[in-house]
């Protein structure tokens, strides 16, 4: 008899989150459930459609855990298993300081804008794009963790007007509170400006958002100002065009300004102005497939640009 | 004869400066708020911590410093915002290190220039350049009104309006709500003159009648309009809505009491100049100094106030003093800081020519107001004064051809008809020069200036005082000396010192 091992990554329900979400315990129980659940539907839905850039959800199940010090509410702990993957890109970008690998890293760009597009086909945003949810398949890298994401149907956890994705990671509008009343436009902008910030990441080892931050005076910081967003949007940009200068004399690419450029659009600090297209409609201002031929090419600029003798 | 009057009008017309001298300034400041962190962002830095004491790499320590930065509170990741800075993670990880570490209130806002002036004449390569660099700015990105507002500001102080007027309105377009914006458009057409303007835009603004920042501006520039304002209720109702801080309401109390002290009502108007001076801005502070001449027993110490720029209200004060070389002082801050801003060159020159015929720096002081406004009368006047003291007649002749004298207020035509006179004599025309004097000293009498008139005569008789007898010129120089000691001015007590002195020099 032949036998198949395969290695896979297990994620199971963490009941702990639900003593933290400042909420009673029953209803905190009852929302890690609910995104338990959200997030598994979304996962096989995913592996169905068959997205080869997102991380592949290949089984799901409860497993009864036999132990009389656990109360039975716990005792029953769902999971999901994923396809399994050489780590997040933050471990190959830590390994690699020093060492800087551009077609690498436009690579994982590339892969990731793929999955963002395969994703938003299907009507889904992710809303949590960041490192740590990019996994790396030997060369090819994948979109990972829809915990955050939104759903086709608009039944999702985070499909509200609530703060998705990680705090460290988020785009300007989302911290100031600006509630865009067409929610492709939140859910998509989100996705396109975090894409531009992990771009940002890979140059440079850090995400966009705190490196605007930086530049901003503590005033018009979104904890302290009392304002909406639009009236702090000047500022914002003055801190973020000030960034985009850092960043052009501090990034190590062969590529000119052209990576600089595709930043600049996806991480515009206006939702509305964001992405390509200016002043079309969200489906086609946000699109991914423009992002996914212009990484596919830039890497393979870089790529043969390093073959050359 | 130079002019400069500081008992002119004034009102709390918005300054212009850079973003980040305006919050220098204080007017962003607000009651202090904090919005609190969703249980789900605290536990983005609880899992970044976390991290980061497992991990204690370059990534780690770069998303811990993220997190706490964009939370606002980047002292939580101090370790590791000295692990960056030690350059572990290269150059840009270790700046968003120090900058972790070393917050300053002005992040973001200390690139390129620091004032933005003109601080002399020669810089004029300097403010081009700074020009250039605003346009490069613009040419990444279009869309950012603040680097518009930049350089509308840079062109406002070249004198090139239009181009200022273009770079100020594609601002607006796309902040239209911005306080900010808003207040240095306001500023830019008083400068050309047009405040109507500026009051259509304020009172069409739907963030006026909720602003104080914005009401004071709509009110000064209603008055020198000369607009019917039908917002004064609103704007007593927002001074005294304690939701705003007291600095926020200094300009609105300033303008507000300057308006009950032009209907007559002094003790309104001193209750609402002392109340704009608990917390002032340096413009409420230089129109309380203002209004001092005109109320009785408003006394303003500007040792005890504490404002980011003072210098109008020092130079203002140190000129009513005759305190000169302070004047010059405080005035090229005020020019530093507000470039385009003629008052600051007009009381310069003025002191520099009157107070210490100083003809260098009088010159310097008007050519750098005329950059900005070429054909500021005053301006035109005290440079062609100046230019007659040093010799150089052609010039001064040429200058004073420049003014439009329909633009001439017949305040300014006093000093005006007086440089003719002094015009004339340096032509060798006595006949002439006499009869611009006496048009001058006509003039001020009928304009009940006994200041202006006393001047335009001590400058007449310091002309002709070689061709008088010595005891005719002794009694002009007795009773100049009584005039001047009776009207307190110190420009005009410094001039008759000086002519006493130069009769002494006769030795009759």
């Amino acid at each position: 008899m032949h036998g198949h091992v395969e290695r896979a990554f297990l994620k199971a329900l963490d009941f702990t989150m639900a003593a933290q979400l400042g909420l009673p315990l029953a209803d905190g129980l009852q929302y890690v459930t609910r995104a338990y659940v959200f997030e598994r539907d979304l996962v096989l839905r995913c592996a169905d459609k068959r997205m080869r850039n997102v991380v592949k959800g290949v089984g799901a199940g409860e497993v009864q855990i036999a132990d009389a010090r656990i109360e039975p509410t716990f005792a029953q702990v769902p999971y999901i298993i994923f396809e399994h993957a050489e780590g997040d890109v933050r471990d190959v970008v830590a390994a690699n300081i020093g060492r800087f690998d551009e077609a690498w890293a436009l690579r994982v760009l590339h892969g990731v804008a793929n999955g963002l597009r395969q994703l938003h086909q299907e009507g889904i945003a992710h809303q949590d794009l960041k490192p740590s949810n990019v996994m790396a398949f030997g060369p090819v890298a994948k979109v990972g963790d829809l915990g955050r994401a939104s759903s086709p149907d608009g039944s999702g956890m985070y499909d509200g007007p609530i703060i998705a994705g990680d705090l460290g990671y988020a785009p300007p509008e989302l911290l100031y509170g600006e509630f865009q009343p067409d929610d492709r436009v939140r859910r998509l902008a989100c996705d396109a400006y975090h894409l531009g910030s992990m771009a940002v990441f890979m140059y440079t080892g850090s995400g966009l958002t705190p490196l605007i931050e930086v530049e901003l005076a503590p005033t018009f910081h979104w904890r302290a100002w009392p304002g909406d967003f639009r009236n702090a949007l000047p500022y914002v940009r003055n801190a973020f065009d000030y960034v985009m200068t850092s960043l052009e004399g501090s990034m190590q690419s062969s590529l000119g300004g052209q990576v600089l450029q595709t930043i600049r659009e996806l991480c515009d600090p206006d939702p509305l102005l964001r992405g390509g297209g200016a002043g079309g409609a969200p489906s086609g201002r946000y699109a991914m497939a423009r992002y996914v031929t212009r990484f596919d090419l830039l890497a393979r600029r870089v790529e043969i640009a390093g073959r050359a003798p | 004869m130079t002019a400069h009057r500081p008992d002119g009008e004034r009102d709390v017309v918005p300054r212009w400066r850079s973003v980040r001298r305006t919050l220098l300034a204080g007017e962003f400041q607000r009651l202090p708020t904090q919005r609190e962190l969703t249980p789900h962002q605290a536990a983005d830095i609880e899992a970044a911590a976390l991290a980061w004491q497992r991990d204690r790499d370059v990534i780690s320590a770069s998303e811990y410093v993220g997190v706490a930065l964009v939370a606002g509170d980047s002292a939580v990741a101090g370790e590791a915002a000295s692990f960056l800075a030690e350059g572990h993670g290269g150059a840009l990880l270790a700046e968003l290190g120090n900058r972790a570490l070393n917050p300053s209130p002005t992040a973001g806002l200390d690139h390129g220039s620091p004032t933005g002036a003109v601080a002399s004449v020669d810089s004029v390569a300097f403010v081009y350049d700074r020009l250039a660099r605003q346009k490069a700015r613009l040419r990444i990105d279009p869309r950012n009104p603040i680097a518009w507002a930049d350089l509308a500001r840079r062109y406002t102080a070249l004198g090139q309006f239009e181009r200022a007027r273009r770079a100020l309105s594609i601002a607006r377009g796309l902040a239209p709500l911005s306080r900010y914006l808003l207040r240095a458009t306001t500023r830019f057409y008083v400068h050309i003159g047009e405040p109507d303007v500026a009051y259509d835009m304020l009172r069409n603004s739907s963030r006026t009648r909720a602003d104080p920042w914005l009401m004071a501006a709509m009110l000064s520039v209603g008055s020198i309009s000369k607009a019917r304002i039908g917002s004064l209720r609103t704007a007593r109702c927002i001074l005294n809505d304690d939701s705003f801080r007291p600095i926020e309401r200094a300009d609105l109390a300033s303008e507000l009491a300057t308006f009950d002290l032009r209907a007559g009502a002094d003790r309104k108007a001193r209750v609402l100049f002392n109340r704009s001076l608990q917390t002032p801005t340096d413009n409420s502070l230089a129109q309380v100094q203002w209004a001092s001449h005109r109320l009785g027993s408003m006394e303003v110490r500007l040792d005890e106030t504490s404002v980011a720029f003072p210098a109008e209200a020092y130079a203002r004060s140190a000129s009513e003093l005759g305190q000169w070389e302070e004047v010059l002082r405080h005035a090229e801050a005020w020019i530093e800081d507000q470039p385009f801003d003629n008052a600051a060159a007009n009381i310069a020159s003025y002191a520099a020519s009157v107070g210490l015929e100083d003809w260098k720096r009088a010159i310097d002081f008007a050519q750098l107001g005329l950059r900005s406004q070429p054909r500021e009368p005053i301006l035109l006047n005290n440079l062609a004064y100046a230019l007659l003291e040093s010799g150089r007649v052609d010039e001064a002749d040429a200058q004073l051809q420049l003014l439009d004298l329909k633009s001439v207020t017949d305040r300014e035509r006093v000093a005006l008809l007086a440089t003719h006179g002094l015009l004339r004599f340096r032509r060798g025309d006595r006949l002439g020069g006499v009869e611009g004097y006496e048009a001058a000293i006509r003039l001020a009498r009928q304009l009940r200036d006994p200041k202006a008139e006393e001047m335009a005569r001590t400058m007449l008789f310091r002309e002709q005082i070689t061709a008088m007898e010595p005891g005719e010129a002794a009694a002009v120089v007795k009773r100049l000396t009584e005039a001047s000691r009776n009207l307190h001015d110190p420009a005009l007590t410094g001039v008759v010192n000086r002519v006493q002195q130069m009769f002494a020099r006769l030795g009759w």
